[in-house]
């Protein structure tokens, strides 16, 4: 039997490259994305930079390019403190974003209509008289350019040339709006005028004027620093700096706006970038302080190198609270590649991974180790805590409690400690070689308590399946087969063999477990009655009935079939069958029974054997894949054997090629022909064999998955075809079956 | 009237050539070569254009956008629309638009015919006066994907029912056609590259590689759907961080890093950073390996003798990837008549 661990699960994770949702093959639970980490990077207290924790996909909100609504609440806000209190949020929100261009200018003009309900009741008529008439020519110029300043290209294709069109507008627009800032006397309104201005040129890919004006106009327009528009300016301007190759300007501006403007750290972030070192050190002389040149250097981090800008920062700063989140990237990364790599996943054994060359590998986690030796940082137990995990990761295990040991004394967080405990258990189960008690009882008590008690913040999905996984190889290796299946089920697997099953059920029965065997068992989806259940499954297939009844009558389950077991039709039809009121319905105790009677009546009275072989065919033919009784083997075992279709698979092992063979219906409906002497039921008989020797076809022929019915061979017109038109071809069963059996009417063209 | 007489000699060595010739003429067969381009700026440079002239190509298959599926918006949008200067003298240009296959998993039933109408307005927007005869769909599709990707290539064929449509096809596609199926359209065309998984970079040749290809094409006699081939004449560079794959220069050769100095010389021809640094717009972590894949001339004909023991028809026409790329410069015209005869 080959051994598996994590095969659905690693080739998950081997195949797609990207792991999005990872189906645990275990515990029948589903994994998020961020159960592949044990590591919490929320630990570090500070959640400022949580958008940057590391995820598969990279970021935690990655790809949010669509701000456009972002700065609406500031705006309104904004605006509010400069018409008064009197003035409400509802109302601004209204005429900045809802009231078009027309209702604007009417308003500004004094021109009142009966329809203009939302204006006249506005609490905007309460503002300062100077100011409103500011806010309404502001907005009436702004508006009417917003007509193309927010126009959004959705479109595939248009042979109405929008995009000149929209030119045309804008350049009408910038002639017709600039230069008006003299109509503006407040500083926050004019700022905003040349907001508009700035973003005229910006779209109309005139870069360098785009540049110039900001230039010009950085007065007013950075009056009111600190503001969104002095932020969006300076985003706006960084945008046409990096357009016209001012590239080390551009990321300077870029790094300040995602360390002092939340709204636009992300978009801040993407745009960040360079082509060569020269570009960073030149962003880096921009920069004129070290708070500056460390934002610089945790962009670089976030974005491409953690390690590298850990060591930047901790240079300029060791006590900088932007190296944090570097530090949690870095863990998490460092976890992508030592715990779930998926090539070694693929190795049966957890224990056969070469983790000398995966640790060799490592080349910049020392970083982390030297800084919490340093003790600099102001999260020292953090960083101790890091640099233990990271030694674990790469196997040093002795060097790595010296660590969690230092932790211990910096830190009362009970969180913390709690993540201490984790990386303990991770160490723990990935150190130990023997099989010893000690261990045993460690393991259990830390299972259970992963299993109950970690804070909820924690990330212990993924770790419960990883230890489960651990220790089922560790069981494995010390021949403790019974706890490893039970540890972490390959059930499908392991069940295909009988002694198996027969070990399993030893061990289930003996009634005193140790707590590592308590544990399991209680995590364990299959209890004893499964295991007897299939016991009953196996007796029936080997048609050893009594062995079968006494286990089925041991498993207790008593759920009804669907249909007749005991019918058959030319054409197989389950749901047919299921949907038949009359259908005489059985339970697997029933069933067996039924059979056995069959057996001893035909046993004492000979003439009784054509009729009870034909229905003991029958009902070992719809107890396979293709009859009306699949529940009969469907259980909490063989699941999926509910859906099985029959495959090329030419090593189908155990109880798959009872499901897919027919050799027990073969035996019967042989049988009862044999014992008949009546045409009409020897027709019956040759047909039912037919069928059996098609589903072989199935199973071992080319069948209809590779060869089109056009071709012809979709099915076999074999022995038992051949017979019936020799030797039936005179019967009305004969006649029937050419009515209703396709491949026989093929056949006979 | 003297008369013509020739000494026997002669008689028998003009018979011999004659059935040389005639013997040479029946055999052989037609090799039409064509290019992809695939950068989203196209046009035909004065270099492209003397190669494209010497080997008589007729056709540019030109890359006109990436579908993709934009998650946010609930929608498939174009990306990377190309941006077309006609050449001025006659190659047929060809539309070649690439669809992620995650699009098929996304768009069914009516939500299709939108696709259809759109790409038919994008086609022909970017063709501006220019005729469409084919048009070429390239998608990596799976037995998942297939029955809504099936419907697009009906649809597209009913809107537009003189256009030719043909879609790329690779090795898999043709060897596990039972469960990928067989597209509905006028032609394939055999993607003999690409045949191993890029993780694999270093061991075997990603790019092309004899005998993957071979041991994929077993069945091809039997693919039902006439086919073009397209074989490589690109190369990248795999950057590579602890043994895996984590970046793919697609258009860089490793000579374009040499000049860095801040990367040295690794085992088996590989760079190594020494530090982490930027360089040319790509990042490389300190211990980053960057290893070069390309597919030489030598290859390329290697891949064609391949190609030929498994051509069965009269005529065929060759796609080469890609037009414009760095590596094509290592390319003389002799060495695409060389493969022109491999596949005679």
């Amino acid at each position: 039997m080959k051994p598996m661990i994590l095969k659905k699960y690693a080739k998950l994770c081997a195949k797609a490259g990207v792991v999005l949702t990872i189906l645990s093959c275990g515990g029948g639970y589903y994994m998020e994305e961020e159960d592949i980490y044990f590591f919490t990077p929320e630990l570090i207290g500070d959640l400022t930079y949580a958008p940057f924790f590391r995820t598969y996909h990279g970021f935690y909100q990655a790809g949010d390019d669509e701000n456009r609504s972002d700065f609406d609440d500031i705006n309104i806000a904004e605006w509010k403190s400069y018409l008064g209190d009197m003035v409400t949020s509802e109302d601004i929100r209204y005429v900045l974003y809802e009231a078009n261009n027309d209702q604007v200018l009417r308003w500004s003009l004094g021109q009142k209509s009966p329809d203009e309900v939302s204006w006249n009741s506005s609490s905007i008529q309460k503002a300062d008289k100077k100011k409103r008439i500011q806010f309404l020519k502001y907005l009436e110029i702004t508006k009417r350019c917003n007509v193309e300043l927010n126009y959004v290209h959705y479109y595939w294709w248009s042979d109405n040339g929008e995009d000149s069109i929209r030119q045309e507008h804008l350049k009408t627009l910038r002639q017709e709006e600039g230069g008006k800032e003299k109509l503006f006397k407040d500083p926050f309104v004019k700022q905003r005028y040349h907001f508009t201005m700035l973003r005229l040129l910006f779209e109309l890919e005139d870069y360098k004027q785009c540049e110039d004006y900001y230039t010009k106009n950085i007065e007013p327009l950075r009056k009111q620093g600190g503001s969104s528009i002095d932020f969006r300016s300076r985003g706006y301007v960084a945008g046409a700096l990096k357009r016209t190759g001012k590239v080390a300007e551009a990321n300077y501006i870029y790094s300040q706006l995602y360390d002092q403007c939340p709204e636009m750290q992300l978009t801040a972030m993407t745009s960040f970038g360079f082509k060569d070192e020269s570009e960073l050190i030149t962003t880096l002389a921009f920069a004129k302080t070290n708070r500056e040149r460390e934002v610089i250097w945790q962009l670089v981090g976030i974005k491409y190198d953690a390690a590298r800008a850990i060591d930047e920062i901790y240079k300029i700063n060791p006590k900088s609270n932007l190296i944090d989140v570097l530090l949690t990237r870095l863990v998490n990364i460092k976890e992508e590649e030592y715990i779930w790599r998926s090539e070694e996943m693929d190795s049966p054994l957890f224990w056969e991974w070469d983790t000398d060359a995966i640790f060799a590998r490592n080349t910049n986690t020392d970083i982390v180790a030297k800084i919490a030796d340093e003790n600099k940082v102001t999260n020292q137990a953090l960083w101790n805590l890091c640099a233990g995990y990271l030694c674990v990761l790469q196997n040093e295990h002795t060097r790595g409690e010296s660590y969690f040991k230092k932790t211990e004394g910096l830190t009362k967080d009970a969180t913390m400690l709690q993540e201490l405990r984790i990386f303990r258990l991770v160490s723990r189960l990935l150190a130990q070689q023997t099989d010893d008690a000690l261990f045993d009882d460690y393991a259990a008590n830390e299972m259970k308590w992963l299993w109950t008690n970690p804070a909820n913040v924690l990330r212990t999905a993924g770790l419960r399946v990883w230890s489960e996984q651990i220790l089922r190889a560790h069981y494995s290796r010390h021949n403790r087969a019974e706890l490893a299946e039970a540890m972490y089920s390959d059930k499908e697997e392991y069940y295909l063999s009988s002694d198996n099953l027969d070990a399993m059920i030893v061990f289930m029965e003996k009634g005193k477990f140790s707590p590592i065997e308590e544990f399991a068992l209680e995590t364990y989806e299959l209890k004893l009655g499964n295991l007897y259940d299939l016991k009953g499954i196996y007796y029936f297939y080997d048609d050893n009935l009594n062995e079968s009844l006494k286990w089925f009558e041991k498993a207790g389950f008593g759920e009804p079939s669907y249909g007749d077991p005991f019918v058959i039709h030319i054409n197989d039809c389950h749901d047919c069958d299921h949907r038949e009121e009359w259908a005489e319905r059985y339970s697997k105790i029933e069933f067996i029974k039924r059979l056995i009677q069959l057996k001893n009546e035909m046993g004492i009275n000979p003439a009784l054997v054509s009729k009870n072989s034909y229905l003991l065919a029958n009902a070992y033919y719809n107890a396979t894949y293709y009859g009306n009784y699949r529940d009969f083997y469907y259980n909490a075992i063989f699941y999926d054997w509910n859906y099985y279709t029959p495959s090329h698979n030419d090593d189908a092992e155990g109880i798959y090629s009872s499901l897919e063979g027919m050799p027990m219906a073969m035996k019967y409906y042989q049988d009862a022909l044999e014992a008949s002497s009546d045409a009409e039921f020897k027709a019956e008989c040759v047909f039912m064999l037919a069928k059996c020797e098609q589903n072989i076809y199935f199973k071992t022929g080319e069948s209809a998955f590779e060869c089109p019915s056009s071709k012809g061979c979709d099915f076999i017109a074999g022995k038992y075809f051949r017979e019936l038109e020799n030797e039936y071809g005179g019967t009305e069963y004969f006649q029937q079956v050419l009515r209703e059996c396709g491949y026989f009417a093929t056949y006979m063209n | 009237m003297k008369s013509v007489s020739l000494h026997p000699m002669k008689w028998f060595a003009f018979l011999v050539f004659s059935i040389l010739l005639l013997s040479s003429c029946q055999e052989r067969r037609e090799v039409n070569f064509s290019f992809y381009a695939w950068r989203q700026d196209f046009e035909v440079t004065p270099q492209s254009e003397a190669l494209l002239e010497s080997l008589d190509v007729k056709k540019i298959y030109v890359k006109f956008a990436d579908l993709v599926w934009d998650a946010e918006r609930n929608l498939v949008r174009p990306e990377a629309v190309v941006s077309i200067q006609y050449p001025k003298t006659g190659y047929e240009i060809v539309p070649v638009v690439y669809i992620r296959n995650e699009v098929f998993g996304k768009t069914s039933g009516v939500q299709l015919d939108t696709l259809v109408l759109n790409l038919y307005q994008l086609i022909r927007g970017l063709s501006k006066s220019e005729h469409v005869n084919e048009l070429q769909i390239d998608c990596d599709w799976t037995a998942s994907t297939k029955e809504n990707y099936f419907d697009f290539l009906k649809k597209m064929k009913v809107v537009d029912s003189q256009t030719v449509i043909s879609t790329t096809i690779r090795l898999h596609q043709i060897r596990y056609k039972s469960k990928t199926g067989i597209p509905p359209v006028d032609k394939g065309v055999l993607m003999y590259y690409n045949m191993n998984s890029v993780e694999n970079a270093g061991e075997v040749n990603t790019i092309f590689d004899r005998n993957t290809a071979e041991a994929y094409l077993d069945k091809l006699h039997e693919y039902p759907l006439p086919l073009d081939y397209a074989l490589p004449v690109y190369g990248w560079c795999v950057q590579k961080r602890n043994g895996k794959v984590v970046d793919l220069l697609q258009t860089q050769l490793l000579k374009d890093f040499t000049n860095d100095s801040l990367m040295q010389l690794g085992e088996n021809n590989t760079l190594v950073a020494k530090r982490g640094h930027f360089h040319r717009g790509f990042y490389f972590q300190e211990g980053d390996v960057l290893l070069e894949e390309r597919v030489s001339p030598e290859m390329c004909l290697n891949a064609a003798h391949s190609m030929a023991s498994f051509l069965e028809t009269e005529n065929v026409h060759v796609l080469f990837f890609e037009l414009n790329h760095p590596n094509l410069d290592t390319y003389e015209t002799n060495d695409f008549e060389e493969i022109r005869q491999a596949l005679r």
